[in-house]
């Protein structure tokens, strides 16, 4: 008996809205407003983390002093992406693109973001990257278009 | 000393999370769509070991853990069956199939087909007042050429006059 398959639609549509709190905030703003990256330095392990952070995960001491970091940076890790989710919130970017952890100048952490660049030859760990802001910025994360190699 | 700030002082971001996708329903009940697609039926199954009755049909019984007949060897069943349980949903929920918020009021059902098992669906009638238990329902399908093989090809159940 030859069985025909059927498809059927569904569809999630999900609407989320939160606020991003103090520390995400005041390093958005910093971003927005003067094209600048912030971290915050642990008085007790002197780590730098970038994005900032309301606590130290190691000292759990609370966190307040805030520290410019470098447009500049490294990468320490990188994936390109192929496959096209067609879903505008998990992929603000067309494939193919990248994703690299970046180790600003002066930070300790890495903050995830796009690298402009997907051809595999283009690509090294331990390269050179350098943010490239937007000209119309919004206060969100985003601001950075991407990470371009120096 | 500073007020407290509230979480609205700070910056916000909106994340409209659209996700359409698309599944195969397997055979079973890719059959049962099927046939009311193209004749108007639906379908049941019946465990052979315990005489549970499945609408839409399921593969295994989940109470004898064993493999249950594929089509021909279903049942028709309905158009009518009675009320077995009701709901007026008057506060917005989900639609899976559009994935916004279904409009209220709207009546869920669960439906004891005639000849067949319980097929959870939509009344029409949206007044918890004028619904009781055990009330004699039909299906009203859509017309044969809107019919695309889903659950919506059923529209509703109405409440037979008595």
């Amino acid at each position: 008996m030859s069985e025909e398959l059927i498809f059927l639609n569904g569809r999630t549509w999900i609407p989320t809205v939160y606020y991003v709190g103090e520390f995400r905030t005041k390093f958005f703003e910093e971003i927005r407003d003067n094209k600048r990256i912030l971290g915050v330095r642990c008085p007790e392990c002197k780590c730098v983390y970038v994005p900032p952070r309301a606590t130290c995960p190691r000292c759990f001491n609370k966190l307040s002093e805030w520290v410019p970091v470098g447009n500049q940076g490294t990468v320490l890790t990188y994936t390109t992406v192929y496959y096209d989710t067609r879903v505008q919130a998990i992929q603000p970017k067309k494939p193919p693109f990248t994703y690299g952890i970046i180790k600003l100048d002066g930070a300790d952490t890495g903050l995830i973001h796009f690298i402009d660049q997907y051809h595999a030859s283009d690509l090294k760990v331990g390269m050179r990257v350098e943010a490239v802001f937007k000209e119309q910025c919004t206060g969100s994360i985003l601001d950075i278009e991407c990470f371009k190699p120096v | 000393m500073e007020k407290k700030k509230k979480p609205e002082d700070y910056l916000r971001v909106e994340i409209p999370t659209d996700l359409p996708y698309r599944w195969s329903t397997g055979p079973y009940v890719g059959k049962f769509f099927a046939e009311l697609r193209d004749n108007g039926k639906i379908y049941s199954s019946k465990c052979p070991s315990c005489g549970f009755l499945f609408t839409p049909p399921r593969v295994v019984c989940p109470r004898c853990h064993i493999r249950l007949p594929m089509w021909p060897d279903w049942q028709e069943s309905g158009p009518k069956g009675t009320i077995l349980t009701f709901s007026v949903v008057k506060a917005p929920f989900h639609d899976t199939v559009t994935g916004r918020l279904r409009k209220v009021p709207y009546t869920a059902a669960g439906i004891k087909l005639h000849n067949g098992g319980v097929l959870e669906h939509f009344l029409d009638e949206k007044d918890e007042t004028k619904i009781k238990v055990g009330m004699r329902v039909e299906a009203v399908l859509k017309p044969r050429e809107q019919r695309r093989g889903n659950m919506e090809d059923i529209l509703f159940f109405r409440i037979s006059p008595e």
